[in-house]
């Protein structure tokens, strides 16, 4: 970080918060809204005589509130840059001044009370997400006893204890008594994996390998204190890690295979008394500790919701960035000219984050050198002759592609380096506005006319998104899994180009069954377009039963790349389906969807 | 929680699987999307019937 702040071409901003992102890769325009130092960086040495005469004590929550700090601070000696800040919640007051004492003190006068917050603007090529990653919250898991008694600490608390720059300058003790623990107690998996609501179902990835550290580093400075862990399994599979596991074993400390059920204190001497099944022997075992340190796992900061919406960016259920592909594209968002470093992406350790900070440096640096991008031939074309400023293509497109404003009469415009050719614009378009390059609806009504045009009544009309279902349409047919052949697949870049028009298309020309298919909505390779086929799907069925028209004629489903198996048993369903379909209903669809018809009831 | 951040109380209602013709009550959280499944079938196919009288 130093070496950042130090970088001529490097511009850090702190207190900093972006709050809107506009353009698209190569022509980002950021607006960052920086809130006041109060303190001039520039002058500011850090010399820490302002600290010394502030009277206002506030807990310290860099040191997890286990210290206090003053109103005028710096979290922590290394913070970068080296300069204090004004916490004004906390601050006397400085209208009228109440206490004004830092400002006197300061012989380089870098206490400015009259700082303003600013709104700042940037032009950027590429932006580089790193969000980081928060500490769970201990509290839920009542049954450790975490803020109920005293010697119950958090991972996090216990790093702070044995910082050398920490509140204890790295002398171990436990709390109730100040005195040296005869014995220290780890719990690991505190809210990691755990799918009870309280806490969430990954592994955090750090807190094995940290847990490991400090019993080393325990043993190492007090060998007489005994050290115990509590877990589920051991997963220590970085370089180096294994051999840090069995030097920690063989340092003596005891790794015990068990989760406990309940912690409690002996009121007398405020030890520990954990209850734990050992998963071993199988016995229910006791074991009595002077401290005890719950292994609490990661989260991704509430504040990331922000960033996600700002940039278009899609989460995990663990509500971690995705990525846009897990192994060819780990660093990259699915918005082109953005990447993720560090936790941003999932939890993960200092080694870990400083190799994808630095493969977001590399992607980054790559696009900016080139000067140039390359976008995909698949994007949507405008016929602004035919758009009357609705908006809906822009509110349906996952990227923010699409400019168009009513009220200045700015009429649908794309941004070719933004749109990934979803198509969900085209699909959504209610005045047949928008047509997706090499994905057209006449090429796709074409295909519905060629399949239905012998035969209509025994075949199945599938409507596959190119990534996933048609992917394990594939897997099925090279596995050799046997499925009806009455299906007729149509392939589109993404489900969410699936345009109403061609289903009721195939109704019209006598299709018994139609099936929608696409991704998975976690898999979603074009952010969150398969919504909006449900939607769609969803509108289509309630215009169906409108018009007397069985809703179960056309159908929906989600298989991923993976799923050749689903894809088989959804085309045995399929075939089931439209086997129960009579000659009688398929020409009421026909009638029902015909062309006339079709396109006064288009607009569902 | 919705995937905007804001929190949201869902609204029981009537599903109908539209593969196997299953009915059974649910939950929806209005103009939030999610991935529906057939508890029966485990088909995605599911329509909204109706909302539930509180």
């Amino acid at each position: 970080m130093a070496d950042v702040s130090r970088h001529p071409r490097i511009e850090l901003l702190t207190l900093a918060k972006v709050e809107d992102v506009s353009g698209s890769v190569g022509n980002f325009k950021v607006k960052v809204r920086q809130k006041p130092r109060y303190v001039d960086l520039k002058e500011c040495t850090a010399c820490g005589d302002c600290v010394a005469v502030c009277p206002v004590l506030v807990p310290n929550e860099f040191e997890m509130g286990l210290t206090t700090r003053r109103a005028i601070h710096q979290l922590f000696p290394q913070a970068v840059p080296a300069a204090f800040s004004i916490d004004m919640e906390n601050c006397l007051g400085t209208n009228p001044i109440a206490c004004g004492k830092c400002a006197e003190v300061c012989d380089k006068n870098c206490i400015s009370y009259d700082d303003q917050e600013r709104n700042l603007e940037f032009e950027v090529g590429t932006i580089i997400v790193a969000t980081g990653q928060e500490v769970m919250d201990a509290t839920p898991f009542e049954e450790y006893g975490y803020g109920k008694y005293e010697n119950v600490l958090s991972s996090i608390e216990f790093e702070r204890i044995i910082s050398p720059l920490g509140p204890t300058l790295g002398h171990l003790f436990r709390p109730s008594d100040r005195a040296l623990p005869k014995s220290v107690s780890f719990v690991q998996c505190v809210g990691s994996r755990c799918n009870d609501g309280r806490g969430r179902s990954y592994c955090s990835n750090i807190c094995c390998m940290n847990t490991i550290k400090a019993a080393l580093l325990i043993k190492d400075h007090w060998p007489e204190t005994e050290v115990k862990v509590f877990y589920i399994d051991i997963r220590a599979f970085g370089k180096g890690f294994e051999d840090m596991y069995n030097r920690s074993k063989a340092s003596g400390t005891l790794y015990i295979r068990g989760i406990p059920g309940e912690i409690m204190e002996n009121p007398e001497t405020k030890n520990l008394v954990l209850s734990v099944e050992n998963g071993d022997t199988g016995q229910l075992e006791e074991h009595e500790s002077e401290m005890v340190i719950l292994s609490v796992g990661m989260e991704a900061p509430a504040d990331m919701r922000d960033l996600q919406t700002t940039l278009n960016l899609q989460k995990t259920p663990d509500d971690f960035y995705l990525e846009a592909h897990p192994k060819l594209q780990p660093v990259d968002a699915a918005t082109k000219g953005v990447f993720f470093a560090g936790c941003a992406e999932a939890p993960k350790d200092v080694k870990d984050s400083v190799t994808q900070a630095g493969a977001a440096a590399a992607r980054a640096l790559g696009l900016m050198a080139l000067g140039h991008v390359k976008i995909p031939a698949i994007t949507s074309v405008i016929d602004q002759d035919n758009c009357n400023m609705c908006g809906t293509c822009a509110k349906a497109c996952p990227y923010g592609a699409i400019t168009v404003d009513k009220k200045t009469g700015i009429l649908a415009t794309v941004a070719e380096a933004a749109c990934a050719g979803c198509g969900t614009c085209g699909a959504e378009c209610t005045r047949g506005a928008i047509e997706m390059k090499h994905f057209t609806d006449e090429q796709s009504i074409s295909q519905v006319d060629a399949m239905l045009a012998e035969k209509a009544q025994d075949k199945i009309v599938v409507f596959a998104c190119n990534w996933c279902s048609y992917a394990g349409g594939d897997f099925a047919g090279v596995s050799r899994l046997q499925y009806p052949p009455t299906m007729r697949l149509i392939r589109t870049m993404c489900s969410g180009r699936v345009d109403k028009k061609w289903i009721l298309h195939a109704f019209a020309k006598g299709a018994p069954v139609v099936l929608v298919s696409g991704c998975h909505y976690v898999d979603c390779h074009y952010i969150d377009a398969n919504r909006w086929t449900q939607k769609r799907v969803e509108r289509l069925w309630d215009l169906m039963e409108k018009k007397g028209i069985r809703p179960e004629r056309l159908q929906l489903e989600w298989i991923s790349s993976a799923q050749a198996s689903r894809f088989q048993e959804t085309m045995v369903a399929m075939e089931k389906i439209r086997q129960t379909v009579t000659a009688e209903e398929i020409e009421e669809g026909r009638k029902v969807f015909a062309k006339n018809l079709l396109e006064v009831e288009i607009h569902v | 929680m919705s995937s905007d951040g804001q929190v949201k109380s869902r609204k029981p209602c009537t599903f109908k699987c539209l593969r196997c013709g299953l009915e059974y009550d649910g939950s929806y959280i209005p103009a939030v999307m999610e991935e529906l499944h057939c508890p029966q079938c485990d088909s995605n196919s599911q329509r909204r019937l109706k909302e539930k009288k509180k």
